[in-house]
């Protein structure tokens, strides 16, 4: 993905357009579900702790139980491949599609599959691949990208959704959301019914039965699944769990942090391909397993990022996050948890400058399902940035200053005189909005109080007598 | 990469040890700790509120209902031995209703044009393996006879629900599946397909059913 700015850049640049107000009104409705669904449960808090505990022991024996799940997989009647990045992941599922004629291609809703920009690659090779989760298909007819990991359009309005169907799809304009919902029910039916390969992510692998979970409330991951003679599940490697009672625990804690529900509307356990006497279903099914990028960050210090089941709760909940919106995280997953993952995955100094985008409030630790100590890793991002990549090297030199000023006090008051000086430029209660040299990042994000026209030790001699 | 390559890169990373808590806690199966309740009624009423309907008379009066209220005269179903109620069959075509083939034909290029028959279907009729009361979700199980398109397909959805096959949870579904294969395709559906995309407003029946009719038996 290109990215010519850092994340300031980008995030002035989403704070001038309407989105970040969509996201943040769509952010607190997400919580305010949340909450809902957090105190209906009475074993919520016993099944977080339960699911940490799953999630860490499975990243602790991932290769382990990505063997058994492979061999889970294969005992099903369904094949695996491996793929190191996503150049090799995308070549995969090419030759799978085949490439004798143009293939039609449906796809439910995958981070891992936008992360290895599947889709593009897919239409180079001269096929049509068709979005059919209605927040990615509304992404897909804009050329746009996903801004939140569950709610990929939150960042445009009914009106917005309205006007782009009826330029694309040549419908009425309308902006009542529910003729926008059947209007895309009835484009998309078609293709659904006569697509040639559907390609899902997963939620969850199950290495004892080699099964992979989806969970979606459309409908679209079943048919996807379901219809089309070939299935393609692409899955991040990390995405797994042992037994299914262990997936059955996540599953009951990942809808309800996610977006309120009890249970998202279709939990569907696919366990290999049709058997011989099904009526219906894929007549072949592969899992890609996907790295790219994970086995650094599970050897480094933030492997406690990978225990993340993709709820989006900390990005909800972040008030970063509502301000700025998802795309001024400038990749795939925005939020304090792709603040962590995104400098872990790809080449470090590249996004270096994410784990700074965070008021380290805590807000994601209260909120995650699995309880990740997301600022603990912020921190530790912070420190190995500073440490590659001072920003404050002008520090030490400045404190210098500093020490020999305060030591000396006619040069002291030289200094604080200069200071007054200065800010009498400014009118009274002006503040600055651009500071010059290396203070110029404190007044990128917000302004400087000009300095008192009189000092303290002056306020003093005239007040000391207190009157 | 080869698989064994694979494996290797992430046992070295897992040798690096950075994963917090000890490597051989996994938590024994335990199902959560819920308060008790009247299973049947706690369904139904998580059902509802899922804005799923509940029906307790005969299936075929049910059914007979839904059609005639579309005006459609066909319909998408399993096998009459998979049904509940093994009459149902029987009697909605002596009302004159049809039933449209679910099993694919066994040439692969004749796929398309046997699902294109599904388009205009409007209901589809199936029954549920076991149902939850915590979330008012019905389980559906694939399998000989057993179609997953019939369920997912048509607009409104009928599923024949075994009261005496109501757990608590989740949880407690799969805590007493054993450890036989399990099918091609386990769903678990919770109420009518819906979406939040469009400014989080919750609207029915993007590409599932809108409408979901659960009749207890």
């Amino acid at each position: 993905m290109n990215r010519p700015v850092t994340f300031r850049q980008r995030a002035r640049q989403e704070i001038s357009t309407s989105k970040p107000e969509a996201v943040g009104r769509a952010a607190r409705r997400f919580m305010g579900q949340r909450q809902w669904a957090v105190d209906d449960f009475a074993a919520m808090e016993e099944t977080r702790d339960r699911g940490r505990r799953i999630r860490l022991h499975t990243l602790a024996n991932l290769h382990r139980y990505l063997d058994r799940f492979a061999d889970s997989v294969e005992r099903a009647g369904g094949r695996v491949l491996w793929a190191a990045d996503a150049a090799e992941a995308n070549q995969m599922i090419g030759d799978l599609v085949g490439s004798e004629r143009s293939k039609l291609v449906i796809k439910s809703k995958s981070m891992v599959t936008e992360e290895l920009e599947l889709l593009p690659y897919l239409e180079k090779q001269g096929h049509t691949v068709v979005e059919t989760d209605l927040g990615e298909f509304i992404v897909q007819i804009a050329g746009d990208h996903p801004s939140h990991i569950i709610a990929p359009v939150m960042h445009l309005t009914r009106q917005d959704v309205g006007t782009l169907f009826q330029e694309r799809l040549g419908t009425e304009y309308t902006d009542d959301p529910s003729s926008l919902t059947q209007m895309a029910r009835r484009h998309l039916r078609r293709y659904f019914l006569t697509a040639d390969v559907g390609i899902s992510g997963v939620n969850m692998g199950v290495a004892e039965t080699g099964s992979i979970i989806t969970i979606t409330n459309e409908g679209n991951g079943w048919l996807t699944t379901a219809a089309p003679r070939m299935h393609i599940a692409v899955m991040g490697m990390e995405r797994l769990v042992p037994t299914l009672a262990d997936a059955a625990a996540i599953v009951e804690i990942l809808a309800r942090s996610a977006t309120g529900q009890r249970l998202s509307v279709y939990t569907n356990i696919v366990t290999g391909p049709r058997r011989a006497e099904d009526p219906d279903g894929p007549d072949e099914m592969v899992v890609v397993i996907v790295d790219n990028g994970r086995s650094r960050v599970l050897g480094s210090g933030a492997s406690e990022i990978l225990a993340c089941i993709r709820c989006g709760a900390c990005l909800n909940v972040c008030p970063v996050f509502r301000e700025v919106g998802g795309h001024a995280y400038g990749q795939v997953y925005p939020g304090p948890v792709g603040a962590v993952l995104a400098p872990g995955m790809a080449e470090f100094e590249e996004w270096a400058d994410l784990p700074f985008a965070s008021s380290l409030c805590g807000a994601c630790r209260e909120v995650c399902p699995v309880r990740i100590d997301i600022p603990k890793l912020l921190i530790e991002q912070r420190a190995r940035a500073t440490a590659e990549n001072d920003p404050f090297r002008w520090m030490g030199p400045a404190m210098a200053v500093y020490r020999r000023a305060g030591k000396r006090p006619a040069l002291w008051k030289t200094l604080l005189g200069a200071g007054r000086m200065a800010g009498r430029v400014k009118k009274k209660g002006e503040w600055f909005h651009h500071l010059p040299f290396h203070t110029r990042a404190w007044t990128e994000s917000r302004d400087f109080p000009p300095p008192a026209t009189r000092s303290f030790r002056q306020w003093w001699k005239e007040n000391r007598d207190g009157t | 990469m080869e698989r064994s390559r694979f494996l290797n890169r992430i046992e070295e990373a897992v040798r690096a040890d950075t994963v917090p808590g000890p490597p051989d806690d996994h938590p024994p199966p335990r199902v959560p700790n819920l308060p008790e309740v009247d299973l049947i009624d706690h369904f139904i009423e998580a059902f509802r509120l899922l804005e799923g309907k509940v029906h307790r008379g005969p299936p075929v009066e049910v059914i007979t209902e839904i059609l005639a209220d579309r005006g459609v005269d066909e319909y998408v179903t399993w096998d009459r031995e998979h049904l509940l109620y093994d009459r149902l069959l029987d009697e909605l075509s002596e009302r004159g209703y049809r039933r449209v083939a679910t099993v694919l034909p066994p040439h692969p290029q004749d796929r398309i044009a046997h699902q294109m028959g599904y388009m205009d279907v409007e209901v589809g009729i199936s029954s549920a393996v076991a149902a939850l009361a915590e979330s008012g979700s019905v389980v559906l199980e694939s399998g000989p006879g057993r179609s997953r398109m019939a369920s997912v397909v048509p607009a409104a959805h009928v599923v024949l629900v075994p009261s005496d096959r109501i757990f608590r949870s989740l949880s407690h579904w799969v805590a007493q599946l054993g450890s036989a294969d399990l099918p091609a395709n386990y769903m678990v559906v919770s109420g009518p397909s819906r979406t939040g995309d469009i400014e989080l407003t919750l609207t029915r029946g993007v590409h599932g059913p809108g409408e979901v009719h659960a009749v207890l038996l």
